[in-house]
């Protein structure tokens, strides 16, 4: 048994086996299916979340390890002003065909963001280079990151 | 009035940014019976095959490339689980799986193994570690036949034919003239073969669905690109009539052709399993199975004979095009179709002889992919041409230019281009935007950077009559009471924006919000058969039955009462084919376009840099600028993929050896530079308004372009891709 917060709640998740992931208390236990399994195996970003502020591959880290943790995920995200104003950019660049690399693409986004206001279009790519796309060639991404730098001058 | 190209946020954007939007892998049991989400986007319920009880399954796929199947022998199955193979398949059923051009395929292996990985049994159960133990204790027992590995180990017939007599599924071939007296005559002639390799769709969600049964009704639901061609494979296979079938496509994370034909090779045994056990099944393919045993692109090799006469001009081509269909020939003829059609590219050759062969070998059969066989043959012609315009010591651009094809032509196949072509005007942009013929001349030839530029055609919709005799499309617009007005047809967005032009298109016509308009992911109990979301053929096709079924709807439009109006296709006036000869209009029209890249070459490790991309299309016109350019731009990082770092090989056994993200290589945000892209305007009088199909002809190009620009930097010939650094050194040590 753990005992972590998501989404700024408290939860308590039973561990199956010792090779269950975060991704898998997300998906399976919470709920949570805004996190994807692209690969399972730490080279997309589809599961991206925030461990404790930090952008980590949920599908590379043991349930547990996330004892006492705080995990933002995608929907979490979604609820903030942040992710709200990268959600309307996204949209409106059309960042997003498929759809199933951007809550990880966010995530990324979001990271980059709060450490980073003013990222010129190299540290974007840089940022997002965790994170694959097949979709977009990844241009209207970095369109959609760029109007957010711009629009949330304030929230960031 | 804003121009319909001005483009408007996606309106399926908000659920795929916030992680609202629901994928296959990420449906729950809702506690309802059915119906839909409030937003329309789901299909709920038990009626819809989300249930309780919902079990997985998973393939045992046979660890035998080759050879007949002499026992299966399946173990005790407990309570609960089952284990599904071709015995199971119901009377009236067929073991075959009902594609496109061939039904050669079985749905599950009977009698032999023709590729290592090829389905025999479905083990499905409550308990995934459980399956797995089932899985490891079926016994498959094979007298193996030596492995056929590649298309010349096919034609020596290795360990016998597979297909036939001669392991040719299909030919294709095309005469124009006396190709032999004309080479007989030349003042000289070139030769070259061009070879291209596998490429993995590498759509992000990975294959995945769910079948059920409900009394005598069976369901299949999931990630898929055409729900009628699924509709058509259960019913096949199960040997059940039309209504008793239902298929629903869910948000798919993403296809490019991965999942045109997947979804039937994966969902008709899966129906078998979900009718036999009578309980809902779910199989979801992790990156590992998918990458190993879902269908490819098909591998290449073309040799391009021309024949010169003593000023360098082109008297003929002698062409052949090989394609290796892997295992069975499923999609290969009409792959090889379209790739023979291109063949030519943009150029009016007077005398051809084309000759086109799908082969079998023993590898996971070839399938669809973007672009369907054209990347393929164009990379061939526009290598050719370079070498040519080499030889003749011409710049290549003006060489080209000779050849383009001029409205009125006559196509390959003895059709005629009756609209307007405007290769002209893209040049004239991409030069404006990359500046190409100055550097050319400017980076001087094997001095470590180069920039080339490559030309594309490719035929909108299916290929001849098979939009009027095969397809038959249908669209159909409801207005409700409430006067909202719903678009019924079958056509998937899975990223490449029907969501978002279609309801534009039918806005535009009735001068209402383009989000006003209610369009839901495919359910073929309530949708019209509009044909399957594959071939280009999306928004000029569906979207002008739509375009038309909007004005129909605006002359009858009545406030508060239920209005329905249907659409059917029509070939456009004049257009003719003949399906025996292969003669006549191939496609109602085409899509043209102009790539540039410009490349740096490191001598010491020979990896490429792309440090600049252009892309000018004729699309018609674009129903909206931003999807279009979406378009452009992922289509040009896939095909700079295909071309630069997409190395996909076979082992002993003829399975892939990257099966995995971290060894096959797909491009990520730092790996190629943005890639700028433009549309002119050429309008198409079948199209929804002005628009022509696009999606595919933006991967057709951009390898070409990168060959052609490594071939300036390096100073040699570089007719294989992908350039990954080993080939190239290959190259520069030959
Ligand atoms: S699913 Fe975790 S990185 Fe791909
Ligand atoms: S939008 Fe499809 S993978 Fe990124």
């Amino acid at each position: 048994m753990i005992r972590l917060r998501i989404n700024g709640l408290e939860r308590e998740v039973e561990i199956p086996h010792p090779m269950y992931r975060l991704l898998d208390v997300l998906r399976e236990d919470i709920g949570l299916t805004g996190a994807k399994e692209g690969c399972g195996e730490g080279e997309c970003g589809a599961c991206a979340v925030l461990l404790n502020g930090v952008l980590v591959n949920s599908c590379l880290i043991p349930a547990s390890q996330v004892d006492e943790a705080d995990i933002l995920t995608p929907e979490g995200l979604a609820e903030t002003e942040a992710g709200k104003l990268l959600a309307k950019c996204f949209t409106e660049c059309h960042g997003a065909q498929c759809g199933f690399c951007t809550p990880g693409m966010m995530m990324a986004a979001a990271e980059l963001l709060f450490t980073n206001r003013k990222p010129t279009e190299v540290e974007i790519r840089e940022a997002l280079a965790g994170n694959i796309c097949r979709c977009t060639g990844y241009d209207m991404i970095i369109d959609a990151v760029q109007l957010a730098t711009e629009r949330g001058a304030n929230i960031w | 009035m804003k121009s319909i190209s001005q483009s408007i946020p996606r309106p399926d954007g908000m659920a795929k940014a916030d992680g609202s939007a629901l994928y296959v892998a990420d449906l729950q049991f809702d506690g309802t019976e059915g119906g839909r989400s409030p937003d329309g986007a789901v299909a709920l319920g038990s009626e819809s095959g989300l249930s309780k009880d919902m079990l997985l399954g998973r393939f045992y796929r046979s660890p035998y490339p080759r050879g007949k199947i002499r026992r299966l022998q399946l173990p005790e199955c407990p309570p609960g689980y089952h284990i599904i193979s071709a015995a199971d398949i119901p009377q009236g059923g067929k073991n075959e799986i009902p594609m496109a051009a061939s039904r050669d395929m079985p749905c599950f292996a009977e009698n032999e193994i023709r590729y290592a990985g090829q389905i025999v049994a479905l083990v499905a159960g409550p308990d995934a570690y459980e399956i797995e133990r089932l899985i490891r204790a079926i016994e498959l027992e094979v007298d193996e036949t030596p492995v056929v590995k590649n298309i010349d180990e096919a034609l020596a017939l290795k360990g016998g034919a597979i297909h036939g007599e001669d392991n040719i599924f299909c030919r294709v071939d095309l005469d124009e003239g006396e190709v032999d007296e004309v080479f007989a005559g030349a003042a000289s002639v070139v030769e070259g073969v061009y070879e291209t390799g596998f490429q993995e769709q590498f759509y992000m969600e990975g294959q995945g669905l769910i079948a059920w049964r409900t009394g005598n009704k069976c369901g299949v639901r999931g990630s898929m690109q055409c729900p009628y061609y699924v509709h058509h494979a259960v019913s096949h296979v199960l040997g059940l009539k039309h209504d008793e079938i239902r298929v629903i496509a869910d948000t798919i994370g993403g296809g490019f052709g991965g999942k045109e034909d997947y979804p039937e090779i994966m969902g008709a045994p899966l129906a078998v399993a979900s009718w036999v056990s009578g309980k809902p099944i779910r199989m979801l393919m992790d990156r590992v199975e998918d990458m190993a045993f879902t269908s490819k692109r098909h591998p290449s090799r073309c040799v391009y004979r021309s024949a010169l006469d003593s000023e360098g001009r082109i008297l003929a081509i002698d062409a052949t095009v090989d394609l290796d269909g892997g295992a069975y020939e499923t999609y290969t003829k009409i792959v090889l179709m379209r790739a023979v059609f291109h063949s030519l590219g943009v150029y009016a050759i007077p005398v051809f002889r084309i000759r086109g062969r799908g082969i079998a070998t023993n590898t996971v059969p070839s399938g669809a992919f973007r672009g369907f066989g054209a990347p393929q043959s164009l990379f061939g012609i526009e290598m050719h041409m370079e070498e040519i315009a080499r030889r003749n010591r011409c710049e290549v651009l003006d060489y080209k230019r000779n050849y383009f094809l001029k409205k009125g032509d006559t196509t390959v196949t003895g059709g005629i281009f009756r609209d307007e072509i405007i290769l002209d005007k893209l040049i004239a942009e991409a030069e404006r935007l990359s500046g190409y013929s100055g550097k050319r001349i400017k980076l001087g030839r094997g001095k470590g950077q180069g920039i080339g530029m490559s030309f594309i055609l490719h035929g909108c919709g299916f290929t001849g009559d098979g939009e009027q005799k095969i397809i038959k499309g249908k669209a159909v617009l409801k207005k409700h009471r409430d006067d909202k007005v719903e678009i019924l047809c079958a056509a998937v967005d899975f990223g490449q924006g029907p969501q978002t032009t279609f309801r534009k298109v039918v806005a535009r016509v009735l001068g209402i919000e383009p989000n006003t308009v209610i369009f839901n992911y495919p359910d073929t109990d309530f949708v019209p058969d509009s044909g399957p979301t594959v071939a280009s053929r999306t928004i000029m096709i569906v979207g002008y039955l739509l375009q038309k079924a909007a004005e129909e709807l605006k002359a009858i439009w009545v406030e508060g009462e239920e209005q329905v109006v249907e659409q059917n296709y029509q070939m456009p006036p004049g257009m003719s084919w003949d399906q025996e000869r292969l003669r006549g209009d191939s496609y109602a029209t085409y899509g043209w376009g102009v790539n540039v890249c410009e490349v740096e070459l490191d001598f010491l490790t020979w990896e490429t840099k792309v440090i600049g991309a252009w892309a000018v299309f004729d699309v018609g016109r674009a129903v909206d600028h931003r999807v279009v350019n979406g378009q452009i731009q992922g289509g040009m990082s896939q095909a700079l993929g295909y071309g630069a770092m997409e190395k996909l090989e076979v082992d002993s056994k003829g399975q892939f050896r990257q099966i995995t993200m971290a060894d096959y290589m797909v491009p990520t945000s730092v790996d190629f530079p943005r890639t700028e892209a433009l549309t002119v305007d050429n309008p198409y009088l079948y199209g929804a308004f002005g628009a022509k199909g696009m999606g595919e002809m933006v991967h057709d190009g951009g390898h070409a372009a990168f060959a052609a620009a490594v071939e300036q930097a390096c100073g040699k010939a570089c007719t294989t891709i992908p350039l990954v650094p080993e080939t190239l050194m290959e190259i520069m040590e030959a």
